[in-house]
């Protein structure tokens, strides 16, 4: 089944492990707002509430690492990206996305990986509201990307003409990151795997 | 029972505990690649820049010593004789 296919060069781990290169920031629900702006005809705000009201959806694919473990039966629970962000008309020149965090992170995405199905604004994961160190109150989740892209503590969707890199393709990760290309770091194209400068095989 | 596994710092590694998911502690790139050596003590931070990329290499001091010397590709911008464990990289 799809929802349960390994990446390659990935293997299974048991859990999740936690990263917050910034710090695990505490976020109030009742002050956090979403939005969407950037190469829009109409920008967007939401509440927490407004958006935990909204039509939820369950995008059950594995979570899967760039540092090559994943994790089966995660089940992400919340809104269609899809559904948050048509309805603000994005521009035609709009090709990609950066999501931005409470604690500063950013993570660059191509417009047509966050309009994909299974491309979610999650809310749960595995039937519970997000922890803090899960990304609380919200985080997208984006099942052929790897998970470096799912920002945690996002805040902000900003769309774009021009990629621009993010916390984390600044020190070499790739620019989109699809799983079954294996797009692990700059450089890299297809599956063409080789050693690279940055000394992974 | 550790692991060593890939850091999410690129290009460098650090202990795993399959069973709680956990952490431990970074060791050296040079140790571990060269001798499957589990180094984790007194690591060394290095910005570098290698064949045009900028990269951040956890390493052991006598490795960190030998680093730069006799590669033309490789320039050491800076470096800190203690662990970094989320380093900003420079732009």
């Amino acid at each position: 089944m799809m929802e349960e296919k390994l990446g390659p060069g990935q293997v299974w781990g048991k859990k999740f492990v936690v990263y917050a290169a910034l710090g695990v920031p505490k976020v109030d629900p009742l002050k956090w707002r979403f939005k969407i702006d950037g190469l829009v005809d109409a920008p967007q705000e939401f509440t927490y509430n407004q958006l935990t009201s909204l039509s939820q959806v369950i995008s059950k694919r594995p979570a899967q690492c760039v540092t090559r473990w994943s994790i089966r039966d995660s089940e992400w629970e919340g809104v269609p990206l899809k559904a948050l962000i048509e309805p603000s008309g994005p521009r035609p020149e709009a090709k990609w996305v950066m999501f931005h965090c409470e604690e500063g992170y950013t993570a660059p995405v191509p417009l047509s990986d966050a309009l994909s199905d299974g491309s979610v604004l999650a809310f749960k994961l595995n039937g519970k509201p997000l922890s803090a160190e899960q990304g609380f109150p919200a985080r997208p989740f984006i099942p052929d990307l790897y998970l470096w892209k799912s920002a945690k503590w996002v805040n902000r969707m900003e769309m774009m003409e021009n990629y621009r890199d993010g916390y984390w393709e600044a020190y070499g990760y790739h620019e989109r990151a699809n799983i079954w290309e294996e797009e692990r770091f700059k450089g890299m194209h297809g599956k063409a795997v080789r050693r690279t400068a940055l000394g992974t095989a | 029972m550790d692991v060593v596994r890939q850091a999410h710092l690129p290009g460098n590694y650090e202990l795993y505990d399959e069973e709680s998911g956990g952490l431990g502690p970074p060791i050296c790139k040079f140790c571990w690649e060269k001798d499957h050596a589990r180094n984790t003590s007194s690591l060394d931070t290095v910005w570098l820049s290698l064949d045009g990329w900028n990269v951040v290499w956890w390493v052991c001091k006598g490795h960190h010593a030998g680093m730069g010397t006799g590669d033309p590709s490789m320039i050491i911008l800076k470096s800190e004789t203690s662990l970094v464990r989320n380093p900003m990289i420079g732009k």
